[in-house]
């Protein structure tokens, strides 16, 4: 009974580890409602992986078993979703996730729980399951993002103690038991083994994710111009290229998806903050929207739109950061006659390619960052914004006439295709006679017919065609994201006549956030617009947003974190004596030593599991060699060690308790020889030592068990078995 | 009418010997008992380790066939001692000590006592259904089995140094018995559980039957030439400090095992060492093998734990052990 107890309390703490663990990624990942049944749907798992290993019941029905319910669960997940007439959407949604988490999270834990009773050196992947949850939990702390673990950051901030002590509490606190719970009982060259190739399997997961896929987001200091990054863009609208110049953002870990191109899977499990930006002064904007810009897309090159880097046009964007000079719009400022200046401090919390700022900036100037260890860098800007109703730039044409003629053909440039042409005038039938005209009528009519026509959704891509904006907007129905609503508003404005150009940032809505002025930018809020040209007013902002819609509606932002970031930035005297000595230069933010900046790439790794195989080969040959050599006792070692591995080889091997004896019985079908070698073996090390050991002989069955064990088992096993680098580990 | 092979005596001769001896009554058993090879072996091997055995079986399964068999076929040397080869006790509860062991008699004519032999004086001992006896019966026997000697009335008669008990016990009557304490089944090298006969085996004896048996007068042995061989089987087969360091592992893995109460005795071990000597010569070697423990490991052993309540699988906790020294010497061995 004592026995039994035990062992349901390991298993409890098992379990508890697990959910622990389970909790830690699930936060980020699911509802939150659906991590409890998760949780306790992985208990079920924890029991079921106990009860296929004590009723024995063969792996091969537990593993599919396993991996069933896993399937299950997304189909199922999938159906629920896929349910015309079902119930509420908010309660598919959470059926769904609730059936997708719990019975994943299930199938997972009872494998993960299956293979470690099965093979002890496969405890490690528990152990490395659970750390992994702390580790990436709190990997988010160190990349400054204050809210990870927010419940464990904030509890410490407002007692005072350094979050980073707290963590390391934790991490120490989860490690040791998790240590004891899955390893303890592990022989130590196993854990050792098991550990070794699972940093490697860990180290090729980690650069295939970074080298591999198209996209790797460099992370530059803030204030590098970026710009020339958006040369080495290739056409293709959706193509994942196309964000790179604006969000030189993601410092290598996909943190700054944008969702241009990608589908919106992925970019829903982002909402991490970028920035923070405190207005000094009231603003409604008439959009109804802040817009954060970045970046704008002017230059048609034929295929798509792309950042005009020649730098005689879209002088109006700050593109560097002022890093100790302020830096101001060059050209095409907008009067003030519509709108007004607004002072915005700007605080990134990533690193960002190119200055952010709420509208137009006009001018940005250095500002001390308040608090490094949570703020990239900080600065301040002069945003000229949009102060009136549209309606009163309603006399307002688009082009002025002195522009030059070049200019004039770098706004209005599209690609040559009829279909805009006829499509426009479908859209402007509806206009009455007195505005067919008239430049902001127009763009509000072709907004709005986007608006009405369109699907948004973020599960599409365009990444093929030749003219991606052609291929979504000819195309039934209408269904894309931000960035193609955008590209398509400025091809059929241009076709219009009307100066037009996409702007690439962020959003905000002014009703979802704050009321003291701060705005916390998040990455899920990545956006791109149209903006046009009005002759006295400058680049206005419009939005096009489709009524329907396949996504979600954004994550809401975090308040409380919105709060106490804008007490942090505001909070600048004391902060600043804590930490001017390191940082003395006002705006600069600390110089980052990422430990994934080191170089290593993906040929390394090539050449490290080539170097690790040659490795295993080589001890392969040197055992099988070592027959040839041994004298005495030792020689009559090898000689049946290198059988034993040649058997282990095509995967004959001696069951666990089993005699040497036992299994040559076993195999006197294969190989009657390898019974008398065995008996040979036996009796050398077992026998009188006055007799005397024949290797020779030792060596002729050798050979005869090879001869033998080839002819039964085919040439293709034989040859496999040879190929075979790790048979040798495995002989028992 | 009996052939008697006379054994060449003296020193020199090797294990061929008490292989041939060993084979000679094998083959008498054999002859009376059909199926049971491997009780058989058992039976041997405790007989040529100075063991006893305890058969645990149904009625009517042989074992009385198997012990006459085997008395028969060892052949008194020693006609001046009186004692017979084969004498069979059956245990009842209003059995005394003395109705086994032998009682004071006065001799009318010369007006002594002189001391009357009781039937454990024999070679083989078949007592059946021990545990029907009082356990002053019980321990009467199982001194006599431990010491080779009986004393009454403060005189110390030796047994023949060939003094081999079959006991047998039934597993279902629990009525009227008095089960055997650990420390008494401790006295037994082997428990053996015997099964029942497979199909075939069954319809031979069947079939044998009432038949006028062709018993063929298979040569038997000399008491003396099972006595000589157990020597040569304790001197001439090798036990590897491998294969003892084993035996002490295995005993240390059962005690440390959680649902055992009490584990096995070092006089086990002790005891162990010659019955896998003699697997080994019977199986045709000079030297014990894994394989030899993996076979006898059980009926040495699994009598001998005392399970925890609520837990009843011994066989289980000795083969798991078995099992972990087993894979310790084969690792042992590629080093």
């Amino acid at each position: 009974m004592k026995h039994r107890l035990g062992s349901v309390i390991l298993g409890l703490l098992q379990w508890v580890l697990l959910s622990f663990a389970l909790y830690l990624y699930l936060r980020d990942l699911a509802v939150p409602v659906v991590v409890k049944e998760s949780i306790i749907a992985s208990g079920g798992g924890v029991w079921l992986a106990w009860l296929a290993h004590s009723r024995r019941i063969p792996l091969y029905y537990s593993i599919p078993g396993g991996l069933a319910v896993i399937g299950l669960g997304m189909l199922l997940a999938r159906w629920v979703t896929a349910w015309q007439g079902g119930p509420a959407p908010i309660d598919t949604l959470v059926y769904s996730q609730a059936l997708l988490f719990s019975m994943v999270s299930a199938g997972f834990v009872f494998l993960l729980r299956l293979f470690a009773l099965q093979w002890e050196t496969l405890g490690i992947l528990e152990f490395l399951f659970v750390e992994l949850a702390v580790l990436q939990a709190f990997a988010r702390h160190r990349y400054l993002h204050l809210d990870r673990p927010r419940w464990l950051a904030d509890w410490a901030i407002v007692h005072g103690i350094a979050p980073q002590h707290i963590l390391m509490v934790v991490g120490i606190a989860v490690t040791v038991p998790a240590f004891l719970v899955f390893i303890r009982r592990a022989r130590l060259w196993k854990v050792i083994s098991g550990l070794l190739l699972l940093v490697l399997v860990a180290l090729g997961v980690y650069y295939l994710r970074n080298e591999l896929p198209v996209q790797r987001i460099v992370a530059k200091p803030p204030g590098a111009n970026s710009g020339s990054s958006t040369n080495k863009n290739k056409p293709g609208h959706g193509s994942n290229n196309g964000k790179s110049g604006r969000q030189s953002a993601g410092r290598g870990k996909g943190q700054g998806n944008s969702g241009f191109g990608r589908s919106g899977a992925s970019r829903r499990g982002q909402n991490l903050p970028v920035a923070l930006a405190v207005l000094h002064d009231d603003y409604a904007p008439p959009s109804g929207l802040y817009f954060f810009r970045q970046q704008v897309l002017s230059r048609y090159n034929g295929v798509k739109l792309e950042v005009d880097t020649s730098g005689n046009y879209d002088g109006d964007v700050i593109t560097r950061f002022p890093l100790e000079q302020p830096v101001f719009a060059t050209a095409d400022v907008a009067p003030e006659k519509f709108h007004k200046d607004m002072a915005v401090t700007m605080y990134l919390i990533m690193d960002l390619g190119q200055p952010l700022a709420l509208d137009a900036s006009i001018k940005l100037s250095p500002a001390r960052n308040p608090d490094p260890m949570q703020f990239r860098m900080a600065y301040n800007t002069v945003c000229r914004v949009l102060n009136v109703p549209y309606e009163q730039l309603l006399d307002l044409h688009s082009i002025p006439p002195q522009w030059p003629d070049a200019k004039k053909r770098h706004y209005l440039a599209v690609p040559d295709d009829p279909r805009y042409k006829s499509l426009l005038h479908k859209i402007l039938q509806g206009l009455p006679p007195e505005l067919k005209d008239n430049d902001l009528a127009k763009t509000v009519e072709v907004i709005t017919w986007l608006e009405d026509k369109g699907i948004y959704s973020t599960r599409i891509a365009y990444k093929d065609s030749k003219d991606p904006v052609a291929a979504f907007l000819f195309k039934r129905p209408i269904k894309g994201y931000c960035v193609h609503f955008a590209n398509a508003a400025v091809y059929l404005l241009r076709t219009a006549g009307i100066a037009a150009r996409v702007a690439l940032g962020y959003v905000a809505d002014p009703a979802r956030h704050a009321r003291d002025g701060t705005v916390l930018i998040m990455n899920s809020r990545a956006h791109a617009w149209p903006e046009v040209y009005f002759d006295g007013a400058g680049w206005v902002p419009f939005n096009v947003t489709p009524k329907r819609t396949e996504d979600p509606p954004p994550p809401p932002v975090d308040r409380k974190l919105e709060r106490m970031m804008g007490k942090m930035a505001r909070k600048k005297h004391n902060a600043l004596k804590r930490h001017q000595p390191r940082h003395k230069r006002p705006g600069h933010a600390r110089k980052h030593k990422s430990w994934h900046n080191f170089n290593f790439n993906f040929k390394d790794l090539l050449f490290m599991l080539l170097g690790l195989l040659g490795l295993l080969y080589l001890v392969k040959f040197v055992r099988l060699a070592m027959a040839w050599f041994g004298r005495g006792r030792r020689g009559h070692v090898y000689v049946y060690r290198a059988v034993l591995d040649r058997l282990s080889d095509i995967g004959v091997r001696r069951r666990y308790g089993e005699s040497r004896e036992s299994f040559a019985a076993r195999l006197v079908d294969t190989s009657p020889t390898f019974e008398d070698l065995t008996w040979a073996h036996l009796g050398v090390m077992l026998g009188w030592q006055r007799q005397q050991v024949d290797v020779d002989a030792a060596r002729g069955m050798m050979r005869e068990v090879m001869n033998e064990v080839r002819r039964k088992v085919g040439f293709v096993r034989w040859v496999l078995g040879w190929l075979n680098p790790v048979g040798w580990w495995r002989v028992k | 009418m009996v052939t008697t092979q006379q054994g060449q005596q003296g020193a020199g001769r090797g294990l061929d010997f008490a292989r041939d001896v060993a084979g000679r009554i094998r083959d008498r058993i054999k002859q009376d008992l059909i199926g049971r090879d491997d009780v058989i072996e058992l039976v041997l091997v405790a007989l040529f380790s100075d063991g006893h055995i305890l058969l645990e079986d149904f009625p009517g399964s042989g074992k009385t066939t198997l012990a006459k068999a085997l008395g028969n076929s060892i052949m008194d040397d020693l006609p001046d001692d009186e004692i017979p080869s084969f004498r069979r006790v059956q245990f009842t509860p209003d059995m005394l000590p003395s109705d086994v062991i032998g009682v004071m008699v006065l001799d009318t004519q010369t007006n002594r006592f002189y001391f009357r032999r009781g039937p454990i004086f024999a070679y083989v001992l078949l007592v059946d259904e021990i545990n029907r006896a009082t356990p002053k019966v019980q321990s009467a026997l199982l001194e006599a089995m431990a010491e080779k000697q009986v004393t009454v009335d403060n005189e110390s008669y030796p047994l023949n140094e060939l003094f081999f008990t079959i006991a047998t016990q039934n597993p279902m009557d629990a009525v009227g018995t008095y089960p055997l304490p650990k420390a008494q089944l401790d006295r037994f090298l082997f428990k053996v559980r015997m099964h029942y006969l497979d199909r075939r085996d069954e319809i031979e004896v069947v079939d044998a039957w009432g038949m006028p048996r062709q018993t063929r007068d298979l040569p038997k042995v000399l008491r003396g030439e099972v006595v000589e061989a157990r020597e040569i089987i304790r001197h001439q087969v090798h036990v590897a400090p491998r294969i003892r360091v084993g035996l002490v592992d295995l005993a240390r893995g059962i005690r440390q095992d959680p649902r055992v109460a009490l584990g096995i005795s070092t006089r086990s071990l002790v005891q162990a060492v010659p019955a896998l000597q003699t697997l080994a010569a019977l199986r045709g070697r000079d030297y014990v093998v894994p394989q030899d423990l993996e076979y006898l490991s059980v009926p040495l052993f699994q009598h001998r734990v005392v399970m925890l309540p609520g837990e009843d699988n011994p066989e289980d906790v000795v083969m798991q052990a078995t099992r972990m020294v087993i894979e310790d010497l084969a690792e042992a061995m590629l080093k």
